[in-house]
């Protein structure tokens, strides 16, 4: 990595800072703006899949870059190395089912995410709110299947790493964790149904 | 417990909200990364990107099983201003060893090597001669035999085992022989048959696409790659009038 990516810098410093805000560590820093746990692991998990879905469009941006030149030497036009024979890898740069790149089922992916925390958090009182926090679970369980995959394929198939990938995958792992205190929340019973991070 | 349809629509207006920062978010992403790039596709027709490859290669003069790994890729210029008159343009040939009118066409690419000498261009172009062995009865090829049809070296089995390839039309062949027996790299590029000629630009953009080049165009279309930007030497004096 050298100065080139910076960007990469940017989403892990915003992932780390979601992450920890849901975490149990960011209860030990009062935050004005939250007023309750519920509160403060929706908008840490908000900033999460926020950097996750910048990440996720970073490596389609890279996907599409590489394109251009038609392979596997993007590396050292973006600085971004290994990316370059990862994502432009035409075996394994896409879904195998449908052709999607992985890019953006990432964004579709961290979309989806967000639009069901925003949901969550403007909309509390929802009696639906229970299915909303189970799909939002489900989605990075279910990405944790291909990322899975992916990181055999990076680890035994390619002997590469893409850091852009990679800190995408993050995203996902720890969006999993934090839907599971969302989820943890609400079936303790301590789900608060009134807006109150504002 | 039964929801009123007012309290529905509340619902619905915070999701909306929800609906629209989401789709706004994505929509703009993809006009993002659609605005910053152009998505050239790979392919061997004109404007296509030559797709990479990595295969064992051999150099003329070098001994016969002195075979080293060669990326296409390693050997462009993706940073290339796009000034025709610099840079290193590529000469592609898909050829089979035991086809015929590989051996009847093989003194194209000597004659076009001794012609930029002595137009004092040679440093300008590079050669990639792909071998591959087709799936026709009789069309075996050795690396042996390779060597022999690249150097005019004596070995028995060219031109579908009728001939010695010491005595093939033309003289030593520059540039690397590319070993593609699997044919993966044939099938990666898919052109119809052999020889096949191609041109890359010097950061690998098909310039010209000739296929069997049965007009013999390859040296006009090169001048004319070459010299499209003008240049300080005797072919572009010519071909610029």
């Amino acid at each position: 990595m050298n100065k080139m990516d910076w960007p990469l810098y940017v989403y892990i410093f915003i992932i780390f800072f979601g992450f920890f805000i849901s975490s149990p560590l960011g209860s030990k820093i009062q935050f004005q703006r939250f007023n309750n746990d519920q509160s403060r692991i929706i908008s840490g998990s908000i900033i999460l899949a926020f950097g996750g879905f910048l990440v996720s469009t970073h490596t389609y941006f890279i996907h599409e870059r590489l394109h251009e030149i038609g392979g596997t030497s993007g590396c050292s036009a973006f600085s971004v190395f290994d990316c370059g024979d990862v994502i432009s890898n035409g075996d394994y740069n896409t879904d195998p089912i449908f052709g999607i790149p992985w890019g953006v089922l990432g964004m579709l992916s961290f979309a989806a995410m967000l639009f069901i925390l925003i949901v969550l958090r403007n909309s509390p009182e929802d009696p639906k709110i229970g299915n909303w926090i189970s799909v939002m679970l489900t989605i990075p369980a279910l990405g944790m299947v291909p990322i899975l995959w992916l990181i055999y394929v990076e680890f035994f198939e390619l002997g590469v790493f893409c850091q852009y990938c990679t800190v995408a995958h993050i995203a996902n792992l720890f969006l999993l964790i934090s839907s599971y205190w969302v989820y943890d929340l609400h079936h303790s019973g301590l789900w608060n149904k009134t807006k109150n991070s504002d | 417990m039964k929801i009123s349809r007012l309290e529905k629509d509340i619902n619905g207006a915070e999701w909306m909200s929800a609906a629209i920062f989401v789709v706004g978010l994505l929509i703009l992403s993809f006009i993002f990364v659609f605005a910053n790039t152009n998505g050239v596709k790979t392919g061997i027709e004109r404007g296509d990107m030559a797709p990479d490859f990595t295969s064992l290669a051999h150099l003329p003069g070098n001994d016969t099983s002195d075979w080293f790994s060669y990326r296409l890729y390693e050997n462009l210029d993706f940073n290339w201003s796009g000034n025709h008159s610099e840079g290193v343009f590529t000469i592609i040939e898909f050829l089979d060893t035991d086809c015929p009118y590989c051996w009847e066409t093989a003194h194209k690419l000597s004659s076009l090597d001794s012609q930029l000498t002595e137009y004092g261009v040679r440093d300008r172009v590079q050669f990639v001669i792909i071998v591959v062995e087709l799936n026709i009865p009789g069309h075996q090829t050795s690396q042996e035999e390779m060597v022999a049809f690249q150097e005019k070296l004596s070995h028995p089995g060219c031109n579908g085992d009728s001939a010695d390839c010491s005595t093939r039309p033309g003289n030593v062949h520059p540039g690397v022989y590319i070993d593609d027996r699997s044919t993966e790299i044939f099938q990666e590029y898919g052109p119809r048959g052999t020889p096949h000629y191609m041109i890359l630009k010097p950061n690998g953009i098909v310039g010209w696409n000739g296929m069997t080049d049965s007009s013999d165009e390859i040296g006009i279309e090169l001048a004319n790659l070459i010299c499209k930007d003008g240049g300080d030497n005797q072919l572009c004096a010519e071909v610029n009038g």
